[in-house]
């Protein structure tokens, strides 16, 4: 307790000014978000379209409004959100391996959104024409209910067991389990179908209209805020479960809340944008590692901008010129994330949560 | 004592003779396998001398005259009493990936070192790809056909009653075939689509011959096409095979002179997205051939990829956005209109052929066209003029392609 003790007191002017550095570099990113891509538009042309002004090349203005403007914003979001959602789950379950991807619920995403487009719609390539009918919506709605189908799962076992190890060894089976089935209904699904499912599974942050960011961005926001309400308890469930009771928290509640908010967080960034790798496991690790702190405190905020800053970065080299935007997101938040997560234990010769 | 040596003695006799009679019994019956060992090899190589030391020898004399002439992916060449048939990949046309030695009978006794021989004509045929029924069907050798994957496909109706009569079997479904059923039909040949990801090695380790059919790979829509003469090689329907390309690229050749000399070019975009991704056909793909042959220019048609592209929004917005036309292939269990086209995706309705009503799709759901389009590439080349240049083809009606309503 007094490791944990001190550390908390560790520069918290030095902190302040990291946080502040993080949210210049939010800025800078979000700006190349907009100003480069495939296609290129004269910063001039770029500042004429976002003050209302019209651009010399009509396509320009939709690529800038309703392509790169969406696009960063979900990225953004879509970053803090699986960030917060780690540290939450890492916290919980006092391992440095949890992530959105371990208790399933990215999975459960997976397997709504593949019961809808390879088996509801047996007959031959049939997503296609759902997706006539609902847009990305149907897409979106199965996610979300195969992810909060996992969710209910795993509160209604997380009441009843107490232990946080057992219900993240429950959800890695989980996990298994709807792989497995998403395995088996992909192997009796046709090519189109298929090709389709794969699609969305390599996670994209394309996909994300206005229309639909009406949704994505306030859901993500009470998710967040929920998250920030959590700092305090949070902090002393790190001290574990019985000097967090001692404390005066109500473990069991937090622990629901927790598990509720994380999934809430995990689902709609998966239902919109596919399952994005690496981000919710990378992000909370490098944000301690750069305050050097476990503080949720500072974490917390610290998780939230270095998420969206990394989604950013990725987002943007995945659209750099020449790639003509074809790089799955996936791929590039792999590639960063890895190196992060080892370079962090390689710097501190240790992984841990607090 | 002298008692119990004499029974020994006789044992031991007994036991000698026993010995032997067992060695002379094993030995006759020895020569006896051995005779009919060196019958069966004789019978087999029928009388031929050859076959019983070495490999034959493939002479070629020729082109055969089902060689292709626009197709890149196959190969015939007539040799003496042979016929030798290659598969490529059009991307790689030096060394060919499979090599058959079509005979008349497999007892003239040719059996070769490079390749498989195969008895034609092929009595027995599985196919796993339902493009290659349509090819069966124009030659009229359906009862070649014992087996498909997918028997839900809509054909002809000689093949829907072969289905109902149980002739034609169902190996599997949706192009994944189940391989003892396939095994229990002992086909003589498996025509596969080589597609990535497949694996056709059960097959080939059981014993069966796959005979890849690479038409799809074809960059020329009449490359593809031509690929019934491989059928019609295989089939021993060569002279109906070759009659049949030969009017389909007639018909393609007139349709394309007279679209050639159209003044006007319109622009055409191509594809829609999927997951986050534009997808449209490459510069140098059979799609945009026919584009170009109908008279319009597509957009792309400066790239070099003979496959698909993958774009991003912005990339096609900025180059697609004054697009005079918009070809979609679409698979819709309705009638696919603007207004669900626009629910896909609200920054659809900003582009020029939208909002022009200029949106020709193909619906692969009402229209044959992953099952016969291949074989009517002159069809499809009509539809497109029909749209591009409204007064040039009068009197045609729009099979696969429509403006959409």
């Amino acid at each position: 307790m007094t490791h944990a003790a001190a550390k908390y007191q560790i520069h918290p002017h030095n902190a302040v000014f990291k946080l502040l550095l993080l949210s210049l570099l939010i800025v800078i990113f979000f700006v190349l978000n907009i100003t480069i891509g495939s296609v290129m538009i004269p910063p001039g042309e770029i500042v004429r379209i976002l003050t209302g002004h019209a651009a010399t090349h009509p396509a320009w203005e939709g690529i800038v409004l309703s392509a790169r403007l969406p696009q960063a914003l979900t990225a953004m979001f879509a970053g803090a959100a699986l960030g917060v959602a780690g540290l939450i789950m890492q916290t919980l379950f006092r391992n440095p391996l949890a992530g959105p991807s371990v208790l399933g619920i990215s999975s459960g995403a997976s397997l709504g959104v593949a019961v809808m487009m390879l088996f509801i719609t047996m007959p031959a390539g049939k997503f296609i024409s759902i997706s006539h009918v609902t847009g990305n919506f149907g897409v979106v709605v199965a996610a979300f209910a195969g992810a909060f189908g996992v969710l209910l799962l795993i509160m209604a076992l997380a009441a009843r067991f107490r232990s946080p190890a057992t219900i993240l060894i429950i959800g890695i089976m989980i996990a298994y389990a709807v792989t497995a089935i998403v395995g088996i209904l992909q192997f009796y699904s046709l090519k189109e179908d298929l090709q389709a499912f794969v699609i969305w599974g390599l996670g994209s942050f394309a996909n994300v209209s206005w229309q639909q960011l009406a949704f994505f961005i306030p859901l993500l926001i009470i998710g967040i805020v929920l998250a920030l309400l959590m700092i305090k308890p949070l902090n002393a469930l790190l001290l574990g479960e019985n000097y967090a009771r001692n404390l005066g928290v109500n473990t069991r509640r937090i622990s629901l809340l927790a598990i509720f908010t994380s999934g809430l967080l995990i689902a709609v960034v998966t239902a919109y944008c596919g399952p994005i790798a690496f981000l919710g496991l990378a992000v909370p690790h490098f944000s301690r590692a750069l305050l050097r702190s476990s503080d949720h405190l500072l974490v917390m905020p610290g998780t939230l901008l270095s998420g969206m800053a990394l989604a950013l970065f990725c987002n943007l080299i995945a659209r750099l010129p020449g790639f003509d935007g074809a790089l799955p997101i996936n791929a590039i938040t792999s590639l960063i994330g890895a190196p992060v997560v080892v370079w962090i234990i390689l710097r501190r010769n240790q992984i841990s949560v607090s | 004592m002298t008692k119990t040596v004499r029974i020994f003695e006789i044992c031991f006799l007994r036991f000698i003779c026993h010995l032997k009679s067992g060695i002379r019994n094993f030995y006759s019956s020895f020569r006896k396998i051995a005779l009919s060992l060196v019958l069966i090899v004789m019978l087999a190589g029928c009388g031929n001398e050859k076959s019983k030391s070495s490999f034959s020898e493939f002479t070629a004399i020729g082109a055969a005259t089902t060689n292709p002439v626009i197709a890149t992916g196959f190969r015939i060449t007539d040799g003496e009493q042979e016929r030798l048939l290659e598969i490529f990949n059009p991307a790689d046309t030096l060394h060919p990936v499979a090599r058959f030695y079509l005979v008349d009978s497999v007892c003239a006794g040719n059996r070769y070192a490079d390749g498989i021989t195969l008895e034609v004509p092929v009595q027995r045929m599985v196919c796993l790809s339902a493009t290659h029924l349509s090819l069966l069907d124009a030659l009229d050798k359906m009862e070649a056909l014992v087996g498909v994957a997918g028997a839900n496909y809509v054909v002809s109706g000689k093949f829907k009653e072969r289905v109902a009569n149980g002739k034609i079997k169902e190996i599997g479904i949706a192009g994944r075939y189940q391989l003892e059923a396939l095994l229990e039909l002992a086909p003589q040949i498996v025509m596969v689509s080589p597609q990535a990801g497949q694996a056709f090695e059960p097959l080939t380790n059981a014993g069966l011959t796959v005979i890849p059919n690479g038409d799809f790979l074809e960059n020329h829509p009449l490359g593809r096409a031509e690929w019934i003469k491989m059928m019609g090689a295989l089939t021993g329907t060569e002279k109906r095979s070759i009659s049949i390309f030969d009017s389909i690229s007639k018909s393609y050749n007139h349709l394309k002179q007279i679209a050639a000399n159209t003044p006007h070019r319109p622009k055409v975009l191509a594809g829609k997205q999927y997951g986050g991704f534009w997808n449209l056909p490459g510069g140098k793909s059979y799609v945009a051939q026919l584009l170009h042959d109908a008279g319009a220019h597509y957009l792309w048609s400066d790239n070099e990829n003979t496959g698909g592209l993958m774009l991003d929004f912005e990339t096609v917005y900025n180059r697609g956005l004054g697009a005079d036309y918009w070809r979609l292939l679409v698979y819709s269990d309705t009638i696919y209109t603007y207004d669900l086209l626009a629910r896909e995706d609200g920054r659809y309705r900003n582009f020029a052929a939208f909002k022009k009503k200029q949106v020709l799709v193909c619906n692969t759901r009402t229209t044959a066209y992953h099952q016969q389009g291949l074989l009517q590439p002159h069809i499809l080349l009509a539809d497109y003029i029909h749209i591009f240049h409204p007064d040039l083809l009068h009197d045609h009606k729009n099979q696969y392609y429509h403006l959409m309503p």
